[in-house]
């Protein structure tokens, strides 16, 4: 049985306090008058802030929200690479972990090698990767620059091999940032009816995007963050609604401070 | 591909829970579960090797090449300047040189454990201690390749073997690895709070070749060696190695200098990496 679990999780970062360079951190300026406010460095950041929701087998949850919003943190907390602060995160299932195209990949390293590479990071045996690597290799399409090193890859290259690696092993939880959108539109249809498979198979998608298109292919539910704060859990189209009005309003109140400002 | 191996059917693994408590003993917990991961370690050490030598037409023979030649001229240099027996002096000089080489790699490479596996910490939840086992086994293999020279000079130099070598055998092969595991992991987590560390592990290690009897012999330093130089703890790794190998005595002083500098590593090492256990992702 897969599910994901955050009962009241919050995550707070502590920004290095550097006192040799503290001067340069304090605001130079209060925000009074015609020039904007400067801010000063935070101590600590609340990326996370009392997160709680459950998803099961079968759900395919766009996490959406403005940059900084708390996806990417979500993520990470939800593949337990950030430790919660407070509140406690409960995963079962196998986790495959599609953030940034680089992270654990050898750039030096032939196609072949990383797909190995890949395997044994996510705990598989030799014999279990030997299996699976003409599939894999097949499934990227990359032919002969498979036996090249990564570094002379594009990132749409990149892309199809960290994808193939990450998916090979019928993970149950699926964990994706912002990612499809560098591989050609081929591509995209061919990695979107592997997660579609892999999660009518009894798994679970999270799926981190700005883009709208792609959160309306890949899911049916969504998860509206902002400030770290899970504002809303509902329907993808209810949610992008949602999200439209809220960001009318900010605009409208932002020209609206400034007029203010201005007339002060 | 096969539509089949996606619906293969899996015994779901165990629920997994993440929360602020952490077990009393996860820095061991983690020492066990990264040494399970042997695979992921030698695989990503062997990397390392091929990887600072991939394009070079002569490949892992320059780490040969390299201690070869460093050892011969310092033979050169010193051999004339001390005044001493030759044949005596390499035997000393490279035994000496080939630990130092070792010493001084596992302490500079030891910082660097953590900060130079970003990637793979950020993109993974992996046993911190994967990348301890990396660092030590990378420097066991370039060692295993100097070994040679060290051998052939002892071999032609007409050693006598006495029992007493298997202490030499003994400390090497088994107190240094771990010495260098516990070093990778205490200094690993120290740099990680802090960068100036891995400077001040860089400046210092140039000087420590000179504090430490990898060119001059203790014997001869008089006063000097008993006062100050005897306190350094990387000559005891040296003596309790060498002296045993070429001279068949064994130096008990500095044996448990070794010994209980293992103790003291390994307590300060396991202590050190419970403490940022989960701190350690967000200091990268």
């Amino acid at each position: 049985m897969t599910y994901l679990k955050f009962k009241n999780v919050s995550i707070e970062f502590h920004t290095h306090s550097d006192f040799l360079k503290n001067k340069e951190l304090r605001p130079t300026n209060t925000g009074e008058g015609e020039q904007p406010k400067r801010y000063s460095a935070p101590k600590t950041i609340r990326a996370l802030d009392d997160v709680s929701f459950e998803i099961n087998r079968g759900d395919r949850i766009a996490l959406l929200g403005r940059n900084g919003a708390g996806k990417s943190t979500l993520l990470k907390a939800a593949a337990g690479i950030f430790p919660p602060t407070s509140g406690e995160i409960e995963v079962q299932g196998e986790v495959a972990e599609l953030f940034n195209v680089g992270l654990g990949m050898r750039m030096e390293a032939t196609g072949y090698r990383n797909i190995t590479l890949s395997g044994l990071a996510a705990g598989k045996s030799r014999e279990e990767i030997e299996e699976k690597v003409d599939e894999i290799a097949e499934f990227t399409e990359l032919g002969r620059f498979l036996a090249l090193p990564i570094r002379t890859y594009s990132n749409g290259m990149l892309l199809r091999l960290k994808f193939a690696c990450s998916t090979a092993f019928n993970p149950d939880i699926i964990l994706m940032d912002e990612w499809l959108g560098a591989g050609d539109a081929e591509f995209r249809q061919k990695a979107n009816e592997r997660l579609t498979k892999l999660v009518a198979d009894a798994g679970i998608l999270m799926l981190a995007s700005h883009n709208k298109n792609m959160v309306r292919r890949a899911c049916e539910k969504a998860m509206y963050f902002e400030h770290g704060k899970l504002l809303d859990f509902d329907n993808v189209e209810t949610i992008i609604r949602t999200m439209k009005r809220a960001q009318q309003q900010q605009t409208r109140g932002g020209q609206g401070r400034r007029r203010n400002q201005q007339s002060a | 591909m096969s539509d089949s191996t996606i619906t293969d059917i899996r015994p779901s693994p165990e629920p997994v829970i993440y929360q602020p408590k952490q077990s009393a003993i996860e820095a061991l917990k983690d020492v066990v579960r990264g040494a399970k991961r042997v695979n992921l370690w030698w695989a990503l050490a062997t990397e390392d090797l091929l990887q600072r030598y991939k394009r070079s037409a002569i490949g892992m023979l320059w780490i040969l090449l390299s201690f070869g030649l460093f050892l011969s001229v310092k033979f050169a240099i010193f051999s004339v300047i001390l005044d001493v027996d030759v044949v005596d002096y390499l035997k000393y000089l490279a035994t000496g040189y080939f630990i130092w080489i070792f010493i001084q790699r596992c302490l500079v490479d030891g910082c660097a454990t953590f900060i130079s596996s970003e990637g793979w910490i950020k993109g993974r939840k992996l046993p911190f201690s994967i990348f301890a086992f990396q660092m030590v086994t990378r420097n066991i293999l370039t060692a295993l390749i100097q070994v040679l020279v060290v051998a052939v000079i002892l071999v032609l130099g007409g050693t006598e073997w006495t029992p007493n070598a298997l202490i030499s055998l003994f400390i090497v092969v088994i107190l240094y690895p771990i010495n260098a595991f516990f070093i990778s992991i205490l200094f690993g987590v120290i740099t990680v709070r802090s960068r100036d560390f891995f400077y001040l592990v860089q400046s210092l290690n140039h000087i420590f070749l000179f504090l430490s009897p990898v060119l001059w012999q203790p014997e001869k330093m008089g006063a000097l060696w008993d006062n100050l130089l005897v306190y350094n703890p990387i000559a005891h790794f040296l003596i309790s190695v060498r002296t045993p190998l070429i001279y068949g005595t064994i130096p008990w002083t500095s044996v448990f200098v070794v010994l209980g500098v293992t103790a003291a590593l390994g307590i300060l090492s396991m202590a050190a990496l419970q403490f940022a256990y989960r701190r350690i992702v967000y200091w990268i």
